[in-house]
């Protein structure tokens, strides 16, 4: 779960992420260096609180956004995760956070959450995944905070203390091949390769640093556990078109994506 | 112009009800339950302001909540709230920030 959170954490102007479960208890947390153990305590007993009184108005609520002078919080109910329950996915944010690109990445993260842990990967091994954690709520693998650090991406920024950054998506259940390009699931097949990347740079204007992500789920979810084929690619490229917002946007992508095939 | 006159000749705006901070009802629109939604409103305009003030966000100012068929926005009008229901939930971002950006 903490590697989910990883990914958020890494969006730009997001400073906290946490996945809360129906009590409001945090069972993975990650955030920047204001956001200690004791904070993110004091922040869920407020969040559910406010999901509860939400829920008296609008039972089925799916995002709740909250704008602040100087900052942005997003909820998403995320529903039932494996071994946890319902949960819910928040995120914190200054004025920069990107909030198309935040709302798309919530929704990778969602999908992964609900897949449950084989698929979310284990970033904490020092306890069950999804367990909700006991007193203390912190999972140790974020409660110890790591010195000052620059990640090698320059996201972000040296103020950043958290624990080490989980496994890389490649530390998930063995996929069947890891292109040169990253993208899981590819096959040594160049053709297959080149589609993928050319999916991706495509993809990037319009999703950002999610379009990798989303084209890797795209291609777990068509293969699963198996090689990419081309002849998914039509398959592929009308999922991953959805995942664009604008009409124009996605049109274009279509455009040029038909074009090169 | 009253804040609800203002909000009341949006088209997607189907029910508003205008209430403070401690959950009293000042107007509604069209809504049955206003002074139920004003209390519920004020309990998560609150307790959003606190974490605004934990987590170093600043002064509340506005909220959206999105359901399958349906959204809810509150804006902070000074001491007052101001929130509306919205259909289609699709126009929500929109007119959340034209809310906003209204007073």
């Amino acid at each position: 779960m903490e590697a989910i959170l990883q990914g958020l954490l890494e969006l730009g102007g997001v400073n906290a992420a946490l996945v809360l479960d129906a009590d409001g208890r945090v069972l993975a947390q990650l955030g920047k260096a204001i956001y200690d153990a004791a904070l993110f305590e004091q922040v869920a007993g407020l969040l559910a609180r406010t999901f509860d009184s939400v829920q008296l108005q609008h039972e089925d609520w799916e995002l709740i956004t909250a704008q602040f002078a100087d900052g942005r919080l997003l909820a998403r109910n995320v529903g039932v995760v494996p071994e946890a329950g319902p949960c819910v996915l928040v995120l914190i944010g200054d004025t920069t956070i990107n909030a198309p690109f935040a709302t798309v990445a919530i929704r990778v993260a969602v999908t992964r959450l609900r897949r449950g842990p084989d698929a979310a990967g284990r970033a904490a091994p020092s306890r069950p995944p999804y367990a909700p954690a006991t007193s203390p709520r912190v999972p140790p693998s974020v409660s110890g905070f790591a010195p000052p650090k620059t990640s090698s991406s320059g996201i972000l920024p040296p103020t950043l203390t958290r624990a080490p950054p989980p496994p890389p998506p490649s530390a998930r259940p063995p996929p069947p091949f890891t292109a040169p390009s990253g993208l899981v699931g590819a096959t040594p097949d160049p053709a297959s390769t080149a589609f993928l990347t050319r999916c991706c740079k495509e993809l990037a204007p319009h999703l950002g640093p999610m379009a990798k992500v989303i084209v890797d789920e795209a291609v777990r979810a068509l293969s699963p556990g198996q090689p990419f084929s081309m002849t998914l690619s039509s398959t592929l490229v009308d999922h991953v078109a959805n995942q664009i917002e604008s009409p124009k946007g996605r049109a274009a992508f279509l455009a040029s994506l038909r074009s090169t095939r | 112009m009253s804040e609800l006159d203002e909000v009341t000749r949006i088209p997607e705006v189907k029910t508003a009800t205008v209430c403070d901070f401690s959950g009293a009802f000042h107007g509604g629109y069209k809504d049955p339950d206003g002074e139920s939604v004003a209390a519920v409103m004020a309990v998560v305009a609150v307790t959003l302001q606190q974490i605004g003030e934990q987590s170093g966000l600043g002064d509340l100012r506005s909220i959206s909540i999105a359901t399958p068929q349906r959204g809810r926005v509150l804006v902070r009008r000074g001491q007052r709230l101001l929130t509306a229901t919205i259909e289609p939930v699709s126009a929500l971002p929109n007119l959340a920030q034209t809310l906003e950006g209204g007073h």
